[in-house]
């Protein structure tokens, strides 16, 4: 039977690493674990966002629902948060 | 433009900083696709040329030039050059303030039954703030040496931001993209005739 996982490269703030996922489960699964992965630890998942081709993704929706392609590049930055005040 | 002087183990910094540039580089591709080109890196200096990609023909929008000096005891400085000279923008000659809607006051309606949304007011903030047109400005971003060594942001310290790659080379692009070159994705041509209306009569 064939593995149902597939390999994702994230981006972490410029540093890359693979992520094994399941196909069925929510994307949010693979910003936790890339930022596992980078030990970027220093802020919590909810401040972070992903981008595919220049839009940001919905980390509820299942990551089959994107239809990655193989080769696909996932780029997961910390939000821009607060400023533009002083 | 100057460089402030190092005081960190230049040899910290220096490893820290080749750390950004390669992994920049190993990326080059993909970040060509986005409009992103790394024009300079020399410790402590990086320059990277953003472009609207989405524009046709697409065109260059700005330099961004990171100065790593003392980096990661300090953040990096950040300033929006002239791609071609590498020298900063005063306020008014900058091609993007970095614009970025906000939610602000969520508006009273007292007796509005529950379950009914309630509507929130959005306000547009610039993430690139001056004193007057012709002053440098600065990014007002947590994760750069403006932002944390300004007086009003003394409450939020670099130390907060710096374990989650506040000021890593990648991350600040990606800020300056969706808010700076990202959005532009039209020219808006104006046609004028000139030439009428002069009081001759003609020959």
């Amino acid at each position: 039977m064939p593995d149902p996982h597939i390999d994702l490269t994230v981006i972490v703030s410029g540093q890359p690493t693979t992520v094994r996922a399941n196909p069925h489960a929510p994307l949010q699964t693979v910003v936790a674990k890339a930022l596992e992965q980078t030990h970027n630890t220093g802020q919590p998942p909810e401040n972070w966002e992903l981008k595919y081709d220049g839009k940001v993704l919905d980390l509820s929706a299942t990551i089959e629902s994107f239809g990655f392609p193989a080769g696909a590049n996932l780029f997961l930055t910390l939000k821009a948060g607060i400023g533009g005040d002083v | 433009m100057e460089t402030s002087s190092q005081v960190v183990d230049p040899d910290v910094s220096r490893a820290k900083f080749e750390r950004e540039v390669a992994q920049f580089r190993g990326l080059a591709g993909a970040y060509r696709e986005r409009g992103w080109f790394l024009a300079e890196a020399d410790f402590p200096i990086a320059i990277v040329v953003m472009a609207a990609r989405n524009l046709r023909p697409s065109a260059v929008v700005t330099g961004v030039r990171f100065d790593y000096t003392d980096y990661d005891l300090r953040p990096p400085s950040v300033r929006l050059v002239d791609p071609y000279t590498a020298e900063p923008f005063a306020s008014k000659d900058a091609p993007t303030n970095l614009q970025r809607a906000v939610r602000t006051t969520q508006l009273a309606f007292p007796g509005l039954p529950e379950g009914i949304a309630v509507p929130q007011l959005i306000e547009n903030q610039p993430l690139l703030q001056a004193y007057g047109p012709e002053e440098i400005p600065f990014i007002c971003l947590p994760g750069i040496r403006e932002y944390h060594d300004h007086p009003g942001h003394s409450g939020d310290a670099w130390e907060l931001h710096r374990t989650a790659g506040a000021g890593r080379l990648v991350r600040l692009l990606e800020v300056i993209d969706r808010y700076g070159t990202s959005p532009i994705s039209q020219y808006n041509l104006e046609v004028r005739i000139q030439g009428y209306g002069q009081a001759e009569v003609p020959q």
